[in-house]
């Protein structure tokens, strides 16, 4: 299964030492004190606006309220792509797991599409669906569908046999032993898939949005890029990866709370 | 797959015919999808500009074979794509070693890359091309600036695996500190490493293949836009097929060097 190179990331190591915020933050101020200082010196500021300017369209991007009707529709659009996926993939990858005809069936198709970028179905998708919510929630899904489906099937595959025969012979079997045995057993991997689709998901829509939309952050980036105002599209940028690298916090958080239980962690990409 | 055959002499035959039915039973679902296809392109619910016939989409990748224009915009997609990986690969492999070797290095990158990482790189095309210019300078280097993230941690969690008795033993042994890092680290971390590059490829693909739709200058990207603009369905098909193709391809490749470069992992 080509999933194993998803699966097997972790995240950076991490220390537990309070000074540590402080350490880490201290190559970040670096890098900024270096990009203020060189903006309208050694670059013109036109090309790399200065970091406070950067900070200040940030700003007011969001004191003006500019960015959140933008961002609400971005959210939506990924979130709810999501949770379709979810709805389809899940379930699917747990039945892959369960039933031979189904794996046999559905397998080939997962296989040969995984590696496949989907990005290039933006603008069919737009043909067919218009340039409003419909098709990007439908980009959503076929942008996050298969991680989570591979991680599910990973997930319930990797169940030991052990515990399906004991189960068994306790007189757990077939839909019962799925969903009182193997999708308890498969949940840190399902919600790794949840984890990497939800990025997967926000990439393609923002794509989308920034080849043909009305509303968005992605038509945000690229209306700012047209009219040169490169501060805003710095700014714009921030706000983006404030709402994708949030969220993906906001997910870790509530993982942790459904697998307090679980000795796995979720995993990353 | 391999090892089915159990009399010596019936091998060949037999693993043929095992490999046969295996290449039906794979192909079959995508019989499925194709007939499906037809079927619904028959009853005319669905318009034609929407979804062509699958015979339209077979004579649209003939003419367009031939005429050059698909080969020649997946030629160079795939020089864009393969030229930011390889740029990819060249920057972050050496990083991610000197993070994992030297806490000093690691200490100043570690924070960057957990910030940059969840930056979606596509927003930056408007940045690249002020910067970059047209053409392919700023695609290439787009796609590599989004690549190198899962090269770069997975270099760098792969170094800081390592054994450290290993690392001893071959210092005590003599190795010089360069030494190490080529003879003992590398090969240790390669197959984390080989993780990195197979995560980095499809994103390489991906952001090129966008990047053509936004900005154009040429590759099967700038194909799907304009195909889809002027509703030229079984062209934009062609096309997706062909990206399909490269990725596929490569995907395949890159498993196939993992195996002969890990055959001892």
């Amino acid at each position: 299964m080509p999933s194993s190179t998803l699966t097997r990331f972790r995240a950076l190591p991490a220390k537990s030492t309070l000074a540590r915020p402080l350490s880490r933050g201290i190559p970040i101020a670096i890098v900024f004190l270096v990009w203020e200082a060189i903006s309208g010196r050694v670059v013109p500021a036109e090309i790399l606006p200065p970091v406070t300017a950067v900070f200040a369209a940030f700003i007011e991007l969001g004191a003006s309220g500019e960015v959140y009707g933008h961002m609400i529709h971005t959210t939506l659009r990924g979130l709810v792509g999501v949770l379709f996926a979810m709805l389809i993939g899940i379930p699917l990858g747990l039945l892959m797991a369960r039933n031979e005809r189904v794996y046999r069936n559905v397998d080939p198709l997962v296989s040969l599409t995984y590696p496949v970028p989907k990005s290039a179905m933006i603008p069919l998708v737009m043909v067919w669906l218009g340039t409003g919510h419909l098709s990007r929630i439908v980009l959503a899904i076929i942008g996050s569908l298969l991680p989570m489906l591979i991680n599910a099937y990973n997930g319930a595959a990797s169940v030991g046999k052990e515990l399906l025969w004991s189960s068994q012979s306790m007189g757990v079997d077939g839909h019962e032993a799925t969903l009182k045995i193997v999708l308890p057993s498969a949940l840190p991997n399902i919600m790794t898939g949840i984890r990497i689709g939800i990025i997967f998901s926000f990439v393609i829509v923002i794509s989308s949005e920034m080849i043909i939309a009305q509303t968005g952050l992605g038509v945000l980036v690229s209306q700012a890029g047209q009219f040169g105002e490169y501060a805003r599209v710095f700014g714009t940028i921030l706000w983006i990866t404030v709402l994708v690298a949030g969220l993906d916090r906001i997910f870790l958080a509530i993982s942790g709370r459904i697998l307090w239980w679980s000795e796995e962690e979720v995993g990353s990409i | 797959m391999s090892g089915m055959g159990s009399a010596v002499e019936n091998v060949t035959s037999d693993l043929s015919r095992h490999q046969l039915t295996e290449y039906v039973a794979f192909l079959k679902p995508f019989l499925a999808v194709l007939i499906l296809w037809e079927l619904v392109a028959q009853l005319g619910v669905i318009p034609n500009h929407f979804l062509p016939h699958i015979y339209e989409v077979a004579e649209a990748a003939v003419i367009y074979t031939s005429t050059g224009e698909i080969p020649r915009a997946a030629w160079t997609t795939l020089k864009r794509a393969l030229a930011a990986l390889a740029i990819a690969i060249a920057v972050g492999v050496p990083l991610g070693l000197l993070m994992g070797r030297f806490r000093l290095v690691g200490w100043f990158f570690d924070p960057l890359i957990s910030i940059g990482f969840p930056v979606p790189k596509v927003t930056l095309i408007p940045v690249f091309l002020l910067w970059f210019g047209f053409g392919s300078v700023p695609k290439i280097l787009l796609a590599a600036s989004d690549a190198v993230f899962p090269i770069i941690i997975s270099t760098y969690a792969g170094t800081k695996g390592v054994d450290k008795e290993l690392i001893w033993s071959a210092r005590s042994m003599g190795f010089s500190r360069l030494q190490t890092l080529r003879r003992v680290i590398m090969p240790s971390a390669l197959p984390e490493i080989f993780n990195g590059i197979q995560v980095g490829l499809p994103l390489s693909f991906i952001i090129v293949v966008v990047a053509e739709m936004i900005t154009g200058g040429g590759g099967l990207g700038e194909i799907l836009v304009r195909a889809a603009r002027f509703f030229e369905t079984p062209k934009e098909f062609v096309a997706i097929i062909a990206v399909a193709l490269l990725g596929l391809t490569f995907d395949r490749l890159l498993r196939i060097v993992r195996r002969r470069i890990l055959h001892w992992n």
